[in-house]
């Protein structure tokens, strides 16, 4: 087995006084897409936020590529390769689409998977909004605007924090078939999923955190399999299942 | 009938001085958008490139390298300024920025005066630039100094370089976007935080060739920034926070407003530039080109732990009251006649000082205009002490209701703005009783100020040092009683909460804006009582009791005592007044000490004079809890005061 890409052991952390992970041990090896499902409030977006270190862990180390990141700041793991696309989309309102996408050129690393031209492309909808303000973007283009923004810089790992949350169905389509094209580049990918059924299309290999803990690994086969972790965990009810 | 000669050289005046304002606003402008600090210290590093300017003159003899050099000196000097300080508390409430901008201004302007000298001094305009121009045509016959044409057209050239630097630079890029979301910025790999230090580094540069360039206009001095730094915000404001498009429009404007408004109504001369920023305010609070940003008209004062007042009734306040009535007894005897006349004047501060605890610490609405109630507090006193009776409560009476009329009625008007925007206006309205003071000279005595007959009152003279100690107290305490006693209330829970959080507070169906007005009507006439009283002890009144530098002071002696606490405002007011009364006799540059202290203060004890025993034995604790090693039974205790603490909230 190769080296993983990250490595996350005994991983505690915690807002102030309320500790919300509790001991996070996982894995993503290079060219891997992985899921991190659990419910609201289960801790998957802290889990993120200790990766790119917007959040120190107090307890526990995080290794990527290697090397022990644990302490380091979140921009200088940034220029490492790990692209981290938040819940809350985060465009900059004022700047204009093709300035959003200047500023995730302007790191110093190696090169981004895309240039700004080649991430056009991708996504024709952001060319033709080029000089507009990304305020004026619809939430599935600035979705868009802000996973390509991290494309254009050195991306050694994606982390997608819900990408399909709060967007049309339709446009849920159109932000999968980029995923599922940035992964046939062979970019790892470590998605959080609220939705098991959206983690379990895209990606190989889940782990279920619930209450900081991480209560299932496995791959898709496997996840469904495994009603007892649905139920507990995820809170999928009988009825609910199937689509 | 207004010749066309005059109203373009007046067009010519106006755009001299607007540019002069945007040199300044400029720099000002820079380091908002990007940090959201009001830079007090702005002004003083202005006069610092007039001085430095000065200097590269003296030993290269360039007006050129002057123009050169100085900026980059400046620009480094605010580097360091934001590295050893702001760089550190730049997720405080704004409040603490102005504070510790405040005590760099005084250390910057205590430091120039040492280095170069308390006295004006000359800086001659470079010979090529001397001279006038002179222009005739059919009709108009115009001559105009070629300094002040030279002027406007480096403003134009700054203006454009600045623009030119935002809009196509990858540093411009950075520190738009820094502007709007530093966090995002960091997760694509940036170290924002440098820019911070650099922007803040850029305008300082800026008001140091501000400096420079208005050298030879105005005359040297370390008081030159004092003035222009209010007009400086008042350009910022107008144009719109943030916003360096709007800055150089409401420049150009306010040059224009001020010359061309005393050409054409000339009784205006003087309140132009204050009604224009009310009237923007009132109207458009986001400013002419800005946007209107929830964290500029948030002054959020939250605090993460509950200092209660100290009750009247408790041993402290009773052994303290005993204490503070003895004090005469030892006149002649342990001290002198002295130091209970300035135990009078602390007391007097004091009230100024609680007063504003009620609005900012209580409420958590930032007055940048109590000056007014102290001024024209004392103003009111004195006018009915000359003109009506000897009998000084009456005065004192009047001059209470006054101010709390006064008060009530810039509240109806200015109480739905906040933050910034509430602190900005409460300081136009002041500076317009500050201009009613000098100009309506039939009145007010103008810039002379009045003489009032010494205080008494049914015969009594409450002149005399010690009756005038004891009436002071008496006030003292019956206002904190009231006051401990009013914030107890309903009422002052409604005014709690409105600090927590306006809009809850409004959602459980209060009428918000009818608690904020009263409180601050209260809050106003409390200033008023202290002006009142400040009137009685100096026996005379000027305008300068309603300068914005008394705004100023009162803010800080709240600050340093620790605002929220009703006491510790008092406790600031007493330190205060004794650095400024006690040292400035021993120690000539007693004010870099005091701006030394309040750097201090903001940066290690935020909560002020009142919660260091907290702060000390908290440190001593972690000591503590280190040798021992039993730092988790620590987090828990403190866990659990979280947990109740919280559910006194919900």
């Amino acid at each position: 087995m190769t080296d993983p890409l990250l490595s996350l052991e005994d991983v505690h952390a915690s807002y102030g006084e309320s500790h919300i992970l509790r001991g996070v041990s996982m894995e993503v090896s290079p060219g891997e897409v992985v899921s991190l499902v659990g419910r609201n409030g289960a801790g998957k977006t802290t889990t993120l936020r200790s990766i790119v270190g917007v959040l120190e862990p107090t307890r526990g180390t995080v290794t990527f590529d290697g090397e022990d990141v644990t302490h380091l700041p979140d921009h200088e793991r940034v220029q490492r390769g790990i692209q981290y696309v938040p819940e809350d989309r985060q465009a900059f309102p004022d700047l204009t689409v093709d300035e959003n996408l200047r500023m995730g050129d302007l790191r110093s690393g190696g090169e981004g998977i895309y240039t700004v031209d080649e991430v056009y492309d991708v996504f024709p909808r952001l060319r033709e909004r080029q000089s507009q303000s990304a305020s004026h973007l619809s939430g599935g283009e600035q979705q868009m605007l802000v996973i390509a923004r991290a494309l254009v810089g050195e991306t050694e790992l994606l982390l997608l924090d819900e990408p399909s949350e709060g967007l049309a169905p339709q446009i849920v389509r159109d932000v999968l078939d980029v995923i599922d094209r940035i992964r046939d580049e062979g970019v790892t990918i470590l998605l959080v999923e609220q939705n098991v059924h959206a983690a379990m299309e895209t990606a190989d290999r889940h782990y279920v955190i619930d209450r900081g803990q991480i209560v299932f690994e496995g791959d898709t086969a496997a996840l469904e399999g495994d009603r007892e972790v649905q139920e507990k965990h995820l809170g999928v009810g009988a009825t609910l299942d199937e689509p | 009938m207004i010749s066309p000669s005059l109203f373009v050289t007046e067009l010519l005046n106006g755009l001299t001085l607007g540019v002069l304002y945007l040199l300044i606003a400029a720099g000002l402008s820079v380091i908002f958008g990007m940090t959201d600090i009001i830079n007090f210290a702005h002004g003083a590093l202005y006069m610092l490139g007039a001085y430095l300017g000065l200097s590269v003159i003296g030993v290269t003899g360039s007006f050129w390298l002057a123009l050169l050099i100085a900026p980059i000196l400046v620009g480094v000097v605010g580097a360091v300024m934001e590295r050893l300080t702001l760089h550190h508390i730049y997720d405080r409430d704004p409040l603490y920025h102005i504070i510790l901008t405040f005590g760099a201004m005084l250390m910057i302007t205590e430091g120039v005066k040492y280095v170069w000298g308390p006295q004006p001094q000359q800086f001659s305009t470079p010979a090529i630039l001397a001279g006038t121009a002179t222009m005739e045509m059919s009709m108009l016959s115009i001559s105009y100094p070629i300094y002040k044409l030279f002027l406007i057209a480096a403003g134009v050239g700054v203006a454009l370089l600045v623009w030119g630097l935002f809009k196509f630079t990858d540093f411009g890029l950075i520190v738009r976007a820094g502007a709007q979301n530093p966090g995002t910025v960091r997760l694509l790999g940036i170290d924002v935080s440098n820019y911070f230090t650099l922007v803040f580094a850029l305008g300082a540069a800026l008001a140091g060739a501000a400096g420079v360039l208005a050298a030879p206009f105005l005359s040297v001095s370390p008081s030159m920034g004092d003035s222009i730094l209010i007009v400086a915000f008042i350009t910022v404001v107008v144009g719109g926070l943030g916003s360096f498009r709007g800055s150089v429009v409401a420049a150009i404007l306010i040059g224009l407003v001020e010359s061309l408004g005393n050409l054409l109504v000339p009784e205006l001369t003087g309140f132009s530039v204050y009604l224009l920023m009310i009237a923007v305010l009132l109207v458009r609070p986001q400013g002419l080109l800005g946007e209107y940003k929830v964290r500029q008209a948030s002054t959020k004062v939250s605090f993460d732990e509950v200092i209660p007042p100290v009750r009247v009734t408790s041993k402290t306040g009773l052994a303290a009251i005993a204490v503070l009535m003895l004090v005469p007894l030892g006149i002649g005897i342990v001290w002198s006649s002295y130091y209970v006349g300035l135990l009078s004047l602390i007391f007097v501060w004091a009230l100024l000082a609680l007063s504003l605890d009620i609005v900012m610490g209580y409420m958590g609405l930032l007055s940048f205009g109590h000056a007014a109630f102290w001024g024209v507090g004392a103003y009111v006193t004195v006018l009915t002490t000359v003109h009506y009776t000897d009998l000084f409560p009456v005065a004192l009476l009047l001059a209470a209701v006054t101010c709390g009329v006064i008060a009530w009625g810039i509240g109806a008007l200015s109480i739905r703005l906040t933050g910034v925007y509430f602190a900005m206006i409460t300081l136009a309205f002041a500076e317009l009783f500050h201009q009613i003071g000098v100009t309506w000279s039939e009145v007010t005595g103008g810039a002379n100020g009045l003489i009032m007959p010494i205080p008494q009152m049914f015969g009594i003279n409450l002149g005399d040092t010690v009756v005038f100690y004891y009436l002071t107290l008496a006030i003292l305490v019956g206002t904190y009683a009231l006051s401990v006693r009013i914030l107890d209330s309903p009422f002052g829970r409604v005014v709690k909460a409105i600090r927590e959080s306006e809009r809850r507070t409004a959602s459980l169906g209060y009428d918000t804006n009818k608690f904020k007005r009263r409180a601050f009507a209260l809050s106003g006439t409390i200033g008023g009582i202290a002006g009142s009283l400040f009137a009685g002890y100096q026996w005379f009144v000027s305008p300068e009791t309603l300068h914005w530098v008394v705004s100023g002071d009162a803010v800080i002696a709240m600050m340093l005592g620790g605002m929220g606490t009703l006491f510790g405002p008092m406790i600031g007011a007493a330190v205060f007044i004794g650095i400024s009364e006690g040292l400035s006799a021993y120690i000539p540059g007693w004010r870099f000490l005091l701006g030394l202290f309040l750097v201090l203060i903001v940066m290690f004890a935020p909560r002020g004079i009142a919660s260091l025993p907290r702060v000390i034995s908290k440190s001593t604790g972690d000591a503590r809890s280190r040798l021992f090693g039993d730092s988790d039974e620590i987090d828990i205790a403190d866990y659990e005061q979280t947990a109740a603490k919280e559910g006194e909230n919900e």
